[in-house]
């Protein structure tokens, strides 16, 4: 007996599945809103961060043009000092003894001596007029180029003045000769970054900035710086930086917050530095588009489309726009992994409450209510020894205590009982043993009542035909008795006396004359007599042949023992008519035949009969209350499909209530007076006997009822 | 002719037919035709001392008939109210449909406590004990087991009806 082993829902199990499902509800519940928070703060704290970047990097990225406008302005300044500066000796020995034309036609620094790592250059263009303007613009270039060029060559590759002319001085170590190297016909003025100083391109003669070029000499990327110095409204020089950008472009790509990347483009939208990566031209289109588009002061905003963040900062001097870049995966990363650890933690603390809450259910719960269990098989096993812990101050420990309590009641019941138990069963043998006796009288009484029914009506009939014979007999009797025969003989002895003259004393004498009338009379009286006793014994033949009848009828249905024996159902409902005849002729009844004709079949005939000797004089007292020109018997007898023989007896009299439907079979039912409640008890149990049944069918007071019994169908000629 | 003499009145209570044709053979014997001119012969022939004279000490009776208890009641009713009553009753037990023969005797006393009744059954399905017990005047019921015989029960009809004080009236010219 293992009861406990096999729980298809323990209780721990349970609590902790029940359990679990809402702490995993709480744990998703807690990701997600740290989630939702996480990206919130980080997003805040990446846009501000983004924010500082790159107003850092353009800060640090603008100090070197910043650095080149004020050379410029400086340099601006001292060229127009020094070119009013110089005196005439300056202009002519000095000049020549510096710069030589040379065989092609151009003016040049002197080879002899020229190291243009250290010395500034001059070149002037072949077909260029050098006047004293020139000359003296020139050397004063020269002088303040050689005192400032190595100077600012520590941030800048080279520093230059061009003249509109055409003449350029350079000081440019990385190139030391260029200057000798280069064609005669250069022209500086047909570079792009000149231009940019010419009045008409520059009327506020401001310091500008060209565009990105790759220079032709040294193949590097630059931006050149150019400032234009008037004198006595005069264009007089463009002063000139180059910045080398590689170094910007390389921080620009290469220098970039995590997971972004940098822009600079110019306020036209021109690209100058753009991410190495296969970038597409809408993307980028869309990126400058929104940022010349943004409201003023606006620095960092969003672009939807590309789910992006964008940072703006200006380049202060050539006016680029640095652009960082932040895609947003880069933002939520971070917050989807801070949540998968919420994530992580909370299933690991889950699984952790789990296991401990699981231990202590198994420890604290299952365990002792296993005990329960045990103790429980134990007791209903019949063992009362159970031992529980009841030390315990919570409900387990009260539990223990209640079923200790009620352990010993049950104990204590259970001795009791089965000492009843004991006993009664004895009771209840010998009951078993009278109600048997009972019942098997009782099938006898109900089998007498049902002869004493028939045995009635026997003797009854029996004894009013033999009242008449008795009466008739007598009567005869008297008759006999009182007939005059002895007055044949007187009247012979008479004659015997008188016989001499018998003719005279039958004619003359006075008693002789009435002897011949008196023979007549006489004669007429016996006839007479004999008449009246042959008609009383008639009588009394005709009663002794109905007594005949009727306890032959009875011999028929009273032998003993009874056995199944071949009976033709037609005559036994004959037979059973005939019994209750007298009745139903005085109580006026009708009886309707419709019976088929069928081969004797096998039952037991004593029962059968007393069957429906009892239906019929049922039917016959239930017509009572019917006007006697409508009472009306139905026998009808057919063989049903189902392998029975059916008769039912019929009556158009009281009826039965559907609560005595039932009833009516029962032992001791009657509603007639005299009735002794024996006839349909025993006639059901006849029935039952017979292998049948007998049923009761009635729609109700007053609607007649319909008995009918069922036999079974063993033809006795196919079983003789 | 004297009516209380003569004809005294009985009353048979019984459903069988037979019974009452019984009653009147024994009761009511068919008067011989030409017995009178027989026994005047008869004196003429032998001498008047020859001639029996039973028929003077035969009372006659008068015998009616119901088949049921109700319909002996009423008949019982009716005779009183006639001022010809009934000296005595036969009443049988079993007569289904109707009143049996208690029931029909305790209706019978209702109308007539002084009527000699005599029950008479072929079949003792009643107690007579308890019959008795209800109806404790012995003089007044007796008991008659059929098949019974003439004689017997023109023997009781005499007891019966002779009053027990003789005192019988002279018809009332």
């Amino acid at each position: 007996m293992q009861p406990t082993s096999r729980l298809r829902a323990p209780l721990a199990r349970s609590t902790l599945l029940k359990m679990g499902v809402r702490i995993a509800v709480v744990i998703t519940l807690t990701t997600f809103f740290s989630y939702l928070h996480i990206l919130h703060t980080l997003r805040t704290e990446a846009l501000a961060h983004l924010e500082q970047h790159v107003t850092e990097r353009a800060q640090s990225e603008q100090g070197i043009f910043l650095l080149a406008e004020d050379n410029l302005a400086f340099i601006k300044r001292a060229l127009e000092e020094r070119i009013r500066a110089l005196g005439p000796e300056d202009l002519g020995p000095r000049f020549d003894r510096l710069f030589v034309r040379m065989a092609d036609g151009s003016v040049r620094s002197r080879p002899e001596g020229f190291d243009g790592t250290r010395t500034v250059g001059v070149f002037v263009p072949r077909g260029v007029k050098v006047d004293e303007d020139m000359r003296r613009r020139l050397l004063a270039s020269y002088d303040v180029l050689t005192s400032y060029g190595p100077a600012f060559h520590v941030r800048f590759s080279d520093t230059f003045v061009t003249l509109p002319e055409g003449p350029i001085v350079i000081y440019w170590p990385e190139h030391p000769t260029w200057i000798h190297d280069t064609t005669p016909d250069f022209m500086v003025t047909q570079q792009v970054y000149f231009s940019t100083s010419l009045p008409e391109n520059n009327p506020e003669r401001r310091t500008l900035w060209s565009e990105v070029y790759t220079d032709e000499v040294s193949g590097r990327s630059m931006s050149t710086s150019t400032t234009p110095l008037d004198l006595d409204g005069r264009h007089a020089a463009s002063i000139s930086q180059d910045v080398m950008l590689e170094e910007l472009m390389d921080h620009t790509i290469n220098d970039h917050l995590p997971g972004a990347y940098n822009l600079l483009f110019r306020d036209d939208g021109t690209p100058i530095v753009q991410p190495p990566t296969q970038m597409e031209g809408e993307h980028l289109r869309r990126i400058i588009e929104s940022v010349r588009t943004r409201p003023p002061g606006v620095s960092v905003l969003k672009l939807p489309e590309h789910d992006e963040y964008l940072a703006v900062a200006r380049l202060l001097g050539p006016g680029w726009n640095l652009v960082t870049v932040l895609p947003e995966h880069v933002v939520s990363q971070p917050a989807l992994l801070a949540a998968r650890y919420v994530l992580l933690l909370g299933i690991l603390s889950l699984v952790l409450e789990l296991a401990i809450m699981a231990w202590v259910l198994r420890w604290q719960i299952t365990r002792p209510l296993l005990t329960f269990t045990q103790a429980t098989d134990r007791i209903a096993s019949g063992e009362f020894q159970v031992e529980l812990d009841t030390s315990r101050n919570d409900e387990l420990g009260q539990l223990a205590h209640s079923f200790q309590c009620m352990v010993d009641e049950v104990r204590r019941r259970e001795k009791a009982l089965r000492e009843a138990n004991e006993s009664l069963e004895q009771r209840v043998e010998e009951r078993t043993r009278e109600l048997k006796d009972v019942h098997r009288q009782l099938v006898q009484s109900a089998r007498r009542a049902g002869m004493a029914e028939i045995a009635t009506n026997v003797l009854h009939n029996v004894g009013n035909v033999l009242n008449s014979v008795y009466t008739a007999a007598q009567l005869a009797r008297e008759r006999m008795t009182s007939l005059r025969l002895e007055h044949v003989s007187r009247v012979a002895g008479m004659l015997q006396e008188h016989q001499d003259d018998i003719g005279a004393f039958l004619a003359q004498d006075e008693r002789g004359r009435n002897v011949l009338p008196f023979l007549g009379k006489l004669g007429q009286n016996l006839l007479e007599e004999r008449k009246e006793i042959a008609t009383l014994l008639d009588d009394v033949g005709r009663y002794t042949e109905h007594i005949g009848d009727i306890v032959k009828v009875q011999q028929n249905y009273a032998r003993t023992p009874r056995v199944q024996e071949p009976v033709h159902l037609e005559a036994l409902v004959e037979d059973a008519l005939r019994i209750n005849a007298a009745g139903l002729t005085r109580h006026q009844v009708k009886v309707v035949r419709q019976l088929e004709a069928l081969p004797p079949v096998l039952t037991d005939k004593h029962k059968a009969m007393m069957i429906l000797v009892n239906l019929v004089s049922n039917a016959k007292y239930a017509m009572d209350g019917v006007p006697p020109v409508e009472r009306i018997l139905t026998v009808k007898m057919e063989r049903t499909p189902t392998g029975l023989v059916r008769i039912q007896v019929h009556d158009n009299g009281m009826g039965i209530a559907p609560e005595m439907l039932t009833r009516i079979f029962q032992y001791g039912f009657t509603t007639r007076e005299e009735g002794h409640g024996f006839g349909l008890h025993s006639s059901a149990l006849a029935a039952q006997e017979l292998g049948g049944s007998l049923t009761v069918h009635s729609e109700g007071p007053g609607q007649g009822a319909t008995f009918t019994l069922e036999l079974p169908y063993a033809s006795a000629q196919q079983s003789a | 002719m004297s009516a209380c003499a003569n004809k005294k009145r009985v009353l048979v209570i019984d459903d069988s037919e037979a019974i009452h044709t019984d009653f009147r053979r024994i009761l009511n014997p068919e008067q011989r035709r030409d017995q009178d001119d027989l026994d005047l012969l008869e004196a003429a022939l032998f001498g008047p001392a020859s001639v029996p004279a039973p028929a003077l000490v035969d009372p006659e009776f008068e015998v009616d008939s119901a088949f049921q208890g109700q319909e002996g009641v009423a008949k019982i009713r009716e005779a009183l109210m006639s001022g010809r009553p009934y000296e005595l009753v036969f009443l049988d037990y079993r007569m289904p449909p109707g009143w049996n023969g208690a029931e029909t005797l305790r209706r019978l006393r209702a109308v007539a406590p002084a009527l000699r009744v005599v029950l008479c059954s072929a079949y003792s399905d009643y107690s007579w004990g308890e019959l008795l017990q209800e109806f404790s005047d012995l003089q007044l019921l007796k008991e008659l087991r059929k098949p019974f015989n003439g004689q017997e029960v023109r023997q009781l009809v005499l007891t019966l009806t002779t009053p027990q004080d003789g005192s019988c009236a002279p018809p009332s010219q």
